[in-house]
This record gives structure tokens, C-alpha cells and sequence, in this order.
């Protein structure tokens, strides 16, 4: 089970309203490698999961990514909060501010609701973390768009620390690949569906 | 079996204390329900850390590498049914 612990997972303090970034940071809170399609991504494959350190990683990593939507969101909050109708018309942001004025919701930055078909869960170790690798390398490309776009400190240091994470994650996944390839049986030459065949 | 029965223990006063920090947050100056709050926290310390102790962490936090070195990858797992 989960319990929730009241503090982020490294501190977002950002002094100045910027809706226009808000617009597309908002994707890694909801968009196709966002920290939502993330968290759910680990946390439905650990199930098929057959080795322990694999069930711990896909725990742990899943879980951390909750600490990561929770950043983010803390990012597009502190983005919003205290804006003013002329920012907003600056930024071109009526169209999310007529949905869900200044709420956090998880979309894409083109706007698009969060879906679960950005993500798999394909019931084989093998497949699965070849997956996870990529979304980590995605969500990864993902912030260093987002640096080039952004100039506030104030937001830019959580966004280093969140792209770092996902570095680390991919070594991760990359070493649990390996003990899943491991333990493969000798005869499984091809590397066919450890969890299942 | 006595895992299963230590691990009710945990779970029967931490959903005692979910159930009780709902009503106080709708209901915070409850004197009556503050003091049950305070014994349930205080039996589910113990009850967890007892536990913890026998069978190995429910968190992080209950690791103790010194006597089981990274035992937080020790099946069973929640979902497989057995604990």
C-alpha cells in the first residue's frame, strides 16, 4: 500500500507567474512521457515481474515518479497561481484557462487529455524494460527541451534534478535487464517470455 | 502463520489510524478522537516495528542492514497472495 509524506521529493519555491511555460511543462505532468504514464507504466508491469529485484525496481521507480507528478504539478501550480487575465491573454492560455482556470490537470503540451495508451504493459519482463529504458531516454529528451526553453532559476533547478532522475532510472532498468537476461534458461536462446513460457 | 497473524496487527491499527485521521480533518478539535489517534499510534509503532524486526521491512525505514543486509527485495510481494 501507499502512505503520503508531506514534502516533496526536492524543493520547488518558483517566485514569478509564468503561464506561457506552464503550457508545455504541463506534459511531463500528463503527456506521453510524462510522470503520470510513468508511474502507471512500472507500477502495472511489476505483476508480471518474476524476479525480486525486478518487483523492488518497478516498486520503487513507479513510486518515485508519484514524487515526480507531485513536483511537476508543484511546477505548473507555482507557475499559475496569483496570474493575472492579461498574463494569460499574453500567454496564449485561455484555452486551459477556460477548462480548468488555474487547476492542474494532466495533458500533453498539445493539449491532449492523459491516456493510457502512451504506455504498455506487455507481460514480459524482457519487452517491458526495453520499454521502460526508452521512457526514461524520452522523458530525458523531453526536459532538456524544456531547459532550452526556460530561463527562470527558479525553475530550471528542479527540471535539472527531474532530468538527472531519469538518467539514473535508465542505468537502472538497464542492470535489471541484465538480471532478468541472467536468469534466463540456458535453452531459451531467444529470449522468449521468461514470466510466462 | 504467525507472520500472517503480526501482519493483521499492522493492518487492522493503521487502517484504524487512516479511519481516524479522515474524521479529524473534518473534524480537528474532536478531543476523544485526538486521544484514540494518539493510542493507535502508539500501538502501531510497536506492532510495526515488531514485526519489521521478525519478518523483514514494510518500508524503507524498516530496514536493518546491519542484521539482513538489503532484505527490501525479499519476496513474498504484497500481491502474490501470501502476506
Amino acid at each position: 500500500m501507499w502512505t503520503y509524506e508531506k514534502k516533496l521529493e526536492y524543493p520547488v519555491n518558483i517566485k514569478c507567474p509564468n503561464p506561457a511555460i506552464a503550457k508545455f511543462i504541463i506534459t511531463q505532468v500528463g503527456g506521453p512521457d510524462g510522470e503520470l504514464a510513468a508511474s502507471q507504466r512500472y507500477l502495472s508491469q511489476r505483476y508480471s515481474m518474476p524476479y525480486d529485484e525486478g518487483k523492488a525496481i518497478l516498486t520503487d521507480i513507479g513510486t518515485e515518479e508519484l514524487a515526480h507528478l507531485e513536483m511537476v504539478s508543484a511546477i505548473i501550480h507555482q507557475l499559475t497561481r496569483n496570474m493575472t487575465i492579461d498574463q494569460i491573454k499574453a500567454a496564449g492560455m485561455e484555452p486551459y484557462f477556460v477548462d480548468h482556470t488555474a487547476g492542474v490537470y494532466p495533458q500533453a503540451a498539445a493539449g491532449f487529455p492523459f491516456d493510457a495508451k502512451v504506455f504498455a504493459s506487455k507481460g514480459d519482463p524482457i519487452t517491458d524494460l526495453m520499454e521502460d529504458m526508452a521512457a526514461e531516454q524520452k522523458a530525458r529528451t523531453t526536459y532538456d527541451n524544456i531547459l532550452r526553453m526556460v530561463d527562470d532559476p527558479d525553475v530550471i533547478d528542479p527540471i535539472r534534478y527531474l532530468r538527472q532522475r531519469e538518467i539514473n532510472h535508465f542505468q537502472r532498468f538497464g542492470e535489471t535487464l541484465r538480471i532478468v537476461q541472467d536468469n534466463l534458461n540456458s535453452r531459451n536462446y531467444y529470449a522468449m517470455n521468461p514470466a510466462f513460457d | 502463520m504467525d507472520r500472517t497473524k503480526a501482519l493483521r496487527r499492522v493492518q487492522e491499527l493503521n487502517f484504524a489510524m487512516i479511519e481516524l485521521g479522515l474524521y479529524l480533518n473534518t473534524h480537528p478539535c474532536d478531543e476523544n478522537a485526538l486521544m484514540l489517534y494518539e493510542r493507535v499510534q502508539l500501538m502501531h509503532g510497536a506492532a510495526k516495528a515488531k514485526y519489521e524486526e521478525c519478518y523483514g521491512p514494510l518500508s524503507y525505514e524498516g530496514v536493518i542492514p546491519e542484521k539482513d543486509g538489503w532484505s527490501w527485495v525479499h519476496g513474498p510481494w504484497p500481491w502474490e497472495g501470501e502476506c
